[in-house]
C-alpha cells in the first residue's frame, strides 16, 4: 500500500564537482548509494577514523567520571540535543580538543599507574601486617653467620606434633610463639645452620608456611608506616585526578559536538572512497524514491553544470530497498511492522491495517480510564520535553494513542483506577454505571466471546488482504481458490456457530453452505499434486488447516486475561490501601496514599508492558501469518548520521 | 463444610505459589544473563530490565487466579459456606494457572535470557527479543483463562 517505489539512478560528474555533489546529497538525504566493489582497497590510511575513536573513548571516560547518572527514561529512549550544523563546525574549529585529549590521555595513564601502585602496596602491607610484633630491623633477621631464623605460620592443630618432632631432632633450637589468630600460629624459629636442612624437611612436612619479608633496614612497624604513607598518597592522588576529570567533564558537550562533526566528515570521505572514478570524472549509482528524481536532478543542475543524474535499470538479481511512507496517523505503528521486518519492495505494507487492530487490542488489554489518561499524559510530556530519536518518538506516540484508546475502553468496562463503582457517591455511581457496557470480572464469558469475535474478524481481514494482494499481482486462480475459498468456508463455519442464537430458522441452509465449502476445498486444495489419489488425499488433509485457524482465534483469548490482570491487580491495591486506612488511625491515611500511588504506578507499568507485547504479538503471529512475508532490505539513504545531536 | 473451605483455599494457594515460583525462577535465569551483559555494557540496563521483567507476569497470573477463587468464596468479606464437592472443584480449578505458570515461567526466563544475549550483540533488535519470550507466555495466559472460566462456572 505504501511502500515507496524506488528507482535505480546514476549520477555522473566532473572531478571538480565531486565534493560539493556529495555534500549536497548528504544534506538532501534521499539517495541510497550502492557501494562499489573497488572501494575496499581504496582506503587511505585514515587519521580521521583514529581521531574519532580517540574522541569516543575520551567521551566515555568523561561520562563515567562526570558523576551524572543517566536518567532511567534515557536508558530506554536516548534523546539527542538539536543543534545547527554551523554550531558544530564552529565548536570543532575553535575548541582545542586535541590538547584536551592529550591531557586526558596523561591523566588516564597516571590513574592506571596509581591503581597498580595501590594494589602492590596493599599486597606488601598485607604480608607485613601480622609481623608487627618483631622489633628487629628486617635486614637483621638473617644476618648471623652460624645460625638462622625462620619466621612463618603453621596450623594450630599441627603445632604440638611439629614442635615435638623439632625438639626431638636437636636441642639447639628456639621456638618463639609470636601471636596467633583463629587458624594459625605465628612462629619464629632460631636454629644452627648445620641443622638447617632437616629442620626445613620437618617444617615442610607440617605445612609450615614461610613468610618472606622485605629486607629493609626498618622494623616491620616502621616499614608498615612508610608503606601506609605511600598508600595514602596514592589514594589521594587518584582522588585528585578523579576530581580533575570531573571538572574536565564540563567539556563533554563540546566533545560530543566535535565527535558528530568529524563523524559527518568521515561519512563523506567513505562515500567518496566508494565512487567509481576516472582521471577527470566520477560516477555513483544508487536507489532514489521515484518522486525525488526530478527535485534532486534539479538541485544537482543548479549547483553545478558538471553533474548529471540519469535513471538506469538495476542489475540482474539486485533487490531494491524498502522505504515505508505512511500518513502521520499511521507513522507510529511502523514500529510494529519493523519488529517483524520490512515488506519486500513489491509487497503490501501492513502498517495501516494493523494500526487499527493494534490500538484496539492495546486499549482492551489496558482498559482503564485512569491508567489510560495517565499514560497519555506521561507520553505527552515525554514528547514535549525530550528530543527523541525517530524510533523512540514512534514508541511514545504509540503509547499516547494507546492511552487515549484505553481510557475509552475503560469507560465501557467501568474501570477508573479499578475503583469499585458501588462505593462512589450517588450522582457519580449511577452516571458511570450507565456508561458501563460490560463488567469483565462478573461476566468474563462475554468478554471472552468478544475477544474471540475480534480474532475471527482479524483472521478474515488477513485472508482478505492476502486475496486482495494476489489479485493485484494477477494471481487470480490462487486468490480465488486458496484465499477466497477459505474466506468463504470460515465465514460459513462461524455463522454456523452463531446462527442458532440469531436466526435459528436458517441453520439448515447454513449447514449446506458449510458442506459445499468443505467439498470445494477437498476438490481444489490438492490441485498441485500429481495423480488423482494424491490430489484427493491432499484435498482432504487441507481441511486440517481449520484447526490452525481455530488456534489462531483462541489466541485472542489473551485479551480477556490481560484485561482482567489490569483490573484485578488494581482492585487488590485499592483493597489493601483501604484496609490500612481503616486499621491504623491518622497515619493510616498517609500509608494509604503511598500504597495507592506506588501500587497503581507499578500496575500501570506492568500492564502497559503486557498490553504492548501481547497486542504486538497478535499482529505479528496471528495477523501477519495470513498474508505477510516480509524480509525487505531497509532503504538507508546517505545522510547526516549522528550519535549525540540532531542536526537542525 | 470446613474441609470444603480448606480445599478452596488450597486451590487458591496452589495457583498463587506455583506460578510465583515459576516467575521467581524465570526472572533469576534472565537476571543471571542480564548481569553478565551489564558487566560489559551498563548502559543497556533499561532494555534488559524489560527483558528480565518478562517472566514476572506468571506470578501475577497465579495471584489473579488465587484472588478469583477468594472472591468466589468471599473470603475477604467473611466467607460463605463451601460444600466439600465445591471445595474440591475449586481446588482443581486453581491448578491450571499454577502449573502452567510454574513451567512457563522457567522456560520464559530461558527465552528471555536468549533475548538478552541478542540485545547484547544487536541492540537495534530489541523488539524481536521482547516478542520471542512472549510466545512462551501464551500458555500461562491460557492456564489463567482456564482457571478463571472454571471458577466462574463452579456453583457453590
Amino acid at each position: 500500500m505504501s511502500v515507496v517505489a524506488v528507482q535505480k539512478v546514476a549520477i555522473f560528474g566532473h572531478e571538480q564537482a565531486k565534493t560539493s555533489a556529495l555534500q549536497l546529497l548528504q544534506r538532501a538525504g534521499c539517495l541510497e548509494i550502492t557501494p562499489q566493489a573497488v572501494a575496499a582497497n581504496n582506503r587511505n590510511e585514515d587519521n580521521l577514523e583514529i581521531e574519532i575513536n580517540e574522541l569516543a573513548s575520551a567521551i566515555k571516560l568523561l561520562e563515567s567520571r562526570s558523576g551524572k547518572k543517566k536518567s532511567f527514561i534515557e536508558g530506554f529512549v536516548p534523546y539527542k540535543e538539536k543543534v545547527t550544523a554551523e554550531l558544530l563546525r564552529q565548536t570543532a574549529s575553535r575548541f582545542d580538543w586535541r590538547a584536551l585529549l592529550d591531557q586526558l590521555n596523561g591523566l588516564e595513564t597516571r590513574l592506571a599507574n596509581l591503581k597498580t601502585l595501590e594494589l602492590t602496596l596493599k599486597a606488601e602491607i598485607g604480608i607485613l601486617l601480622p609481623w608487627q610484633i618483631i622489633t628487629l630491623r628486617l635486614n637483621q633477621l638473617n644476618s648471623l653467620n652460624s645460625a638462622g631464623l625462620i619466621i612463618g605460620t603453621i596450623k594450630k592443630t599441627l603445632l604440638t606434633a611439629c614442635t615435638t618432632e623439632l625438639t626431638a631432632l636437636t636441642r639447639t633450637l628456639v621456638i618463639e610463639r609470636l601471636r596467633e589468630d583463629k587458624q594459625f600460629i605465628y612462629l619464629a624459629i632460631g636454629y644452627l645452620n648445620m641443622d638447617s636442612q632437616s629442620i626445613n624437611e620437618i617444617l615442610t612436612k607440617f605445612n609450615f608456611i614461610k613468610a618472606t619479608l622485605p629486607a629493609t633496614d626498618k622494623s616491620p612497624r616502621q616499614e608498615l608506616a612508610r608503606l601506609q604513607g605511600l598508600l595514602l598518597e596514592a589514594q589521594q592522588d587518584q582522588k585528585q585526578i578523579g576530581s580533575e576529570l570531573k571538572s574536565l567533564s564540563r567539556h563533554l558537550t563540546s566533545l560530543r559536538y566535535i565527535y558528530d562533526y568529524l563523524y559527518q566528515k568521515l561519512l563523506l570521505k567513505t562515500a567518496q572512497a566508494g565512487l567509481s572514478q576516472t582521471e577527470h570524472t566520477f560516477v555513483l549509482t544508487g536507489w532514489l524514491p521515484k518522486k525525488q528524481i526530478r527535485p534532486l536532478a534539479d538541485k544537482l543542475q543548479q549547483s553545478s553544470q558538471l553533474l548529471w543524474l540519469v535513471e538506469i535499470s538495476p542489475e540482474a538479481g539486485e533487490i531494491p530497498p524498502t522505504l515505508l511512507s505512511n500518513p502521520a496517523v499511521f507513522g507510529p505503528f511502523e514500529v510494529i511492522t519493523r519488529i517483524f521486518g520490512l515488506p519486500q519492495q513489491k509487497e503490501i505494507d501492513p502498517t495501516a491495517p494493523l494500526s487499527f487492530f493494534y490500538l484496539l487490542f492495546f486499549a482492551i488489554c489496558l482498559s482503564d480510564v485512569g491508567y489510560g489518561l495517565l499514560l497519555a499524559i506521561i507520553s505527552y510530556f515525554l514528547l514535549k520535553k525530550l528530543t527523541l530519536s525517530e524510533g523512540g518518538k514512534n514508541i511514545v506516540q504509540l503509547l499516547f494513542w494507546g492511552g487515549l484508546a484505553a481510557s475509552l475502553i475503560g469507560v465501557a468496562t467501568g474501570s477508573y483506577f479499578a475503583i469499585d463503582l458501588q462505593l462512589l457517591p450517588e450522582p457519580w455511581r449511577s452516571g458511570l454505571k450507565s456508561l458501563q457496557l460490560i463488567d469483565p470480572i462478573k461476566s468474563p464469558l462475554n468478554v471472552l466471546l468478544m475477544s474471540l469475535a475480534l480474532g475471527v474478524i482479524q483472521n478474515l481481514v488477513g485472508l482478505s488482504l492476502a486475496m486482495y494482494w494476489k489479485i493485484r499481482q494477477r494471481e487470480f486462480v490462487s486468490a480465488i481458490i486458496d484465499d477466497g475459498l477459505w474466506l468463504y468456508f470460515l465465514t460459513a463455519l462461524v455463522s454456523y456457530i452463531i446462527i442458532p442464537f440469531v436466526a435459528p430458522g436458517y441453520s439448515e441452509l447454513n449447514k449446506i453452505l458449510v458442506i459445499i465449502g468443505a467439498a470445494l476445498l477437498v476438490l481444489t486444495q490438492g490441485r498441485a499434486e500429481k495423480g488423482l489419489i494424491k490430489k484427493a488425499i491432499f484435498g482432504l488433509l487441507s481441511l486440517y488447516r481449520t484447526t490452525s485457524y481455530l488456534g489462531d482465534t483462541l489466541s485472542y483469548s489473551r485479551l480477556l486475561a490481560l484485561m482482567m490482570t489490569t483490573s484485578i491487580i488494581g482492585m487488590v491495591i485499592n483493597i489493601i490501601a483501604g484496609l490500612t486506612s481503616q486499621s491504623i488511625p491518622v497515619v493510616g491515611y498517609l500509608i494509604m496514599i503511598v500504597i495507592l500511588i506506588i501500587g497503581h504506578l507499578f500496575n500501570l507499568v506492568v500492564s502497559v508492558l503486557g498490553a504492548f507485547i501481547h497486542a504486538a504479538r497478535l499482529q505479528l503471529v496471528e495477523f501477519f501469518g495470513k498474508f505477510y512475508v516480509g524480509g525487505g532490505r531497509e532503504f538507508k539513504p546517505f545522510r547526516p548520521l549522528t550519535k549525540y545531536v540532531i542536526i537542525d | 463444610m470446613d474441609l470444603g473451605l480448606g480445599l478452596a483455599i488450597a486451590g487458591a494457594s496452589c495457583a498463587a505459589f506455583l506460578a510465583a515460583c515459576g516467575s521467581a525462577w524465570g526472572i533469576a535465569v534472565a537476571s543471571e544473563a542480564a548481569g553478565g551483559v551489564l558487566t560489559e555494557d551498563p548502559d543497556k540496563f533499561g532494555r534488559l530490565l524489560v527483558m528480565v521483567a518478562l517472566p514476572g507476569t506468571q506470578g501475577f497470573y497465579g495471584f489473579l487466579g488465587a484472588f478469583y477463587i477468594m472472591m468466589k468464596i468471599n473470603l475477604l468479606g467473611g466467607g460463605v459456606a463451601v460444600p466439600f464437592s465445591s471445595g474440591l472443584q475449586l481446588f482443581f480449578a486453581g491448578l491450571p494457572v499454577g502449573f502452567a505458570g510454574l513451567v512457563s515461567g522457567y522456560y520464559q526466563g530461558r527465552a528471555a535470557a536468549a533475548g538478552i544475549f541478542l540485545i547484547a550483540k544487536r541492540p537495534e533488535e530489541t523488539g524481536k527479543a521482547i516478542i520471542l519470550p512472549a510466545m512462551v507466555e501464551t500458555y500461562a495466559v491460557l492456564g489463567l483463562l482456564a482457571t478463571i472460566l472454571l471458577v466462574s462456572g463452579i456453583k457453590l
